[in-house]
């Protein structure tokens, strides 16, 4: 597995340091992961950063994956010694999505884990989709999304039986074709899931996004004419062709 | 459409508290406090909310310019005193560094293992209750155009501004109706002023929650109050379903003698506006 390509958008071009979403890979080991920290939490970029930190070092996402990770968290502040107004941000907690990818070649599979609305994309050479996760459909962006909480309560869902499972998704990569997985944050998971509905060969305009300033003035056309949700956007290309 | 416009740094929105401080908000409510106290405590409570939704690790980010406006007796004021009281409208920063002063509470709170523990907290007062004299109404409506004018010409491209508005009496400086209607006549290019009225009658009439017509409300004042308030936009509409009120299309921003627990919900709903980013 390699990365073929990895780029952000900010939401607010004013800001671009505020970004809140996080990506992490280790090729190595056939793992990669995005994150998308929500805007309206408290430190949601950490707590992205932090999600996908894990997934490269452990993929194995369960419950007490997570509340390792929320341990992390809160190990990194002293609830305390902050002033009143962030005490109360930081109670109400921080939330983010994981996608995480794990190449299995011997079983010569990809393993997606997908907690939130970001969406993976499994797509052939010639652009022709052949799996997408967890959303299949645009409309579905439109639902309030499970995401990750720093805050135990707020994960009460996730504790339902069979949660973890039903986010996992496993899909055959047979050789020799060299299969591209495309990993998106929910605001270009939305813009591209509802464009293949109408016919348009989206997948194949996204395989060709293979710079910065490729993925920038994508962006930008669709926001200025409001066809994209003005939120971060993260964009990753994963190939399976070596 | 309307209401649409996502709230940034770069396009904050504005609310505007306007609140009845004339002398029958002394009058008792089912918990054994003033009218004037709860308002006041749940006002401060929305800003804590508010700063609380712009607090980043990083700091206290300005999505929202907040101000308060009472009127009473002979006056309108700017309910917001000490570092604060030079203008009406603040960006939200600058409210949570100038709080009146900041009182401690105890609450519960997660540990984090699945346990509550007990922890003091902080809780800042921006605004103290005052009830005083006959009910200006007009004036206030008056003032709340004046600086919403000026705000609206400064932020074109922004969510409008939402007014909360809540009062227990009759205008005694006239009929405000036709001022209230110039004021939701300001707009930005994402839509007109938002005026959401919360009725605290002193009639014992049943309580009625964004209703989409007059015809329930039992006198001509709560009528009035009633057109005097905007139709809720479909997001505002959404959380008030969530929060459990039946709404329908053409329900208006306003209750009709709410109870304390509504008080709260009525100022939740109504500063929810759109997505932050």
């Amino acid at each position: 597995m390699r990365v073929a390509f990895a780029g952000q958008v900010p939401k607010d071009p004013a800001y671009p340091d505020d970004i809140e979403d996080a990506m992490a890979f280790a090729t190595e080991a056939g793992r990669a992961a995005i994150s998308d920290g929500a805007s309206e939490s408290y430190d949601s970029r950490s707590w992205a950063q932090l999600l996908v930190r894990r997934f490269i070092a452990d993929t194995r996402v369960d419950l007490r994956w997570l509340d390792e990770a929320i341990a992390a968290y809160r190990s990194q502040r002293d609830f305390t010694g902050l002033p009143w107004s962030h005490q109360d941000a930081f109670d109400r907690g921080s939330f983010a999505s994981l996608l995480g990818i794990e190449y299995l070649p011997r079983e010569q599979q990809v393993r997606v884990c997908c907690v939130g609305d970001s969406l993976a994309v499994l797509i052939n050479r010639v652009g022709c989709r052949r799996h997408t996760f967890q959303y299949l459909l645009a409309e579905l962006f439109g639902r309030r999304p499970q995401l990750f909480s720093t805050h135990p309560a707020r994960n009460t869902r996730l504790a339902g039986p069979g949660f973890f499972d039903s986010h996992t998704e496993s899909w055959p990569i047979p050789r020799p074709e060299p299969w591209v997985v495309l990993c998106m944050t929910d605001a270009m998971g939305e813009w591209a899931l509802r464009h293949d509905e109408c016919g348009r060969p989206v997948w194949s305009e996204l395989l060709a996004v293979d710079d910065q300033p490729g993925l920038d003035a994508l962006v930008a056309e669709a926001r200025q004419s409001r066809d994209m949700r003005v939120d971060d956007v993260t964009l990753v290309r994963l190939s399976f062709d070596d | 459409m309307p209401y649409q416009a996502e709230i940034s740094r770069s396009h904050p929105t504005a609310f505007l508290f306007v609140v009845d401080q004339s002398l029958s908000m002394q009058s008792i409510m089912s918990n054994g406090i003033s009218k004037a106290q709860q308002v006041a405590d749940v006002v401060n409570r929305t800003l804590f909310t508010l700063i609380t939704r712009c607090t980043k690790a990083e700091g206290t980010r300005d999505y929202f310019e907040v101000g308060v406006l009472g009127y009473g007796g002979s006056e309108v004021r700017n309910g917001l005193q000490g570092k604060l009281a030079g203008a009406v409208l603040h960006p939200i920063s600058r409210v949570e560094a100038s709080p009146l002063r900041v009182d401690e509470r105890m609450k519960k709170m997660d540990d984090g293992a699945g346990g509550l523990i007990e922890q003091s907290i902080k809780f800042p007062i921006w605004f103290d209750p005052q009830s005083e004299g006959v009910t200006p109404m007009c004036q206030a409506m008056y003032r709340a155009a004046d600086e919403l004018a000026d705000w609206c010409d400064a932020h074109p491209g922004s969510y409008p501004p939402t007014v909360l508005h809540v009062t227990d009496g009759e205008s005694t400086d006239g009929n405000p109706e036709q001022l209230a209607e110039r004021l939701c006549q300001l707009e930005t290019e994402d839509g007109a002023v938002l005026m959401l009225t919360l009725h605290l009658s002193t009639a014992g009439n049943d309580p009625l929650r964004f209703p989409a017509a007059e015809s329930g409300l039992p006198d001509e004042y709560s009528k009035m109050l009633f057109r005097m308030s905007s139709p809720l936009p479909d997001r505002l509409m959404a959380i008030a379903q969530e929060e459990g009120f039946q709404v329908e299309k053409g329900s208006k921003g306003f209750i009709f003698n709410a109870d304390v627990v509504e008080i709260v919900q009525f100022f939740d709903i109504g500063t929810r506006a759109s997505e932050l980013r």
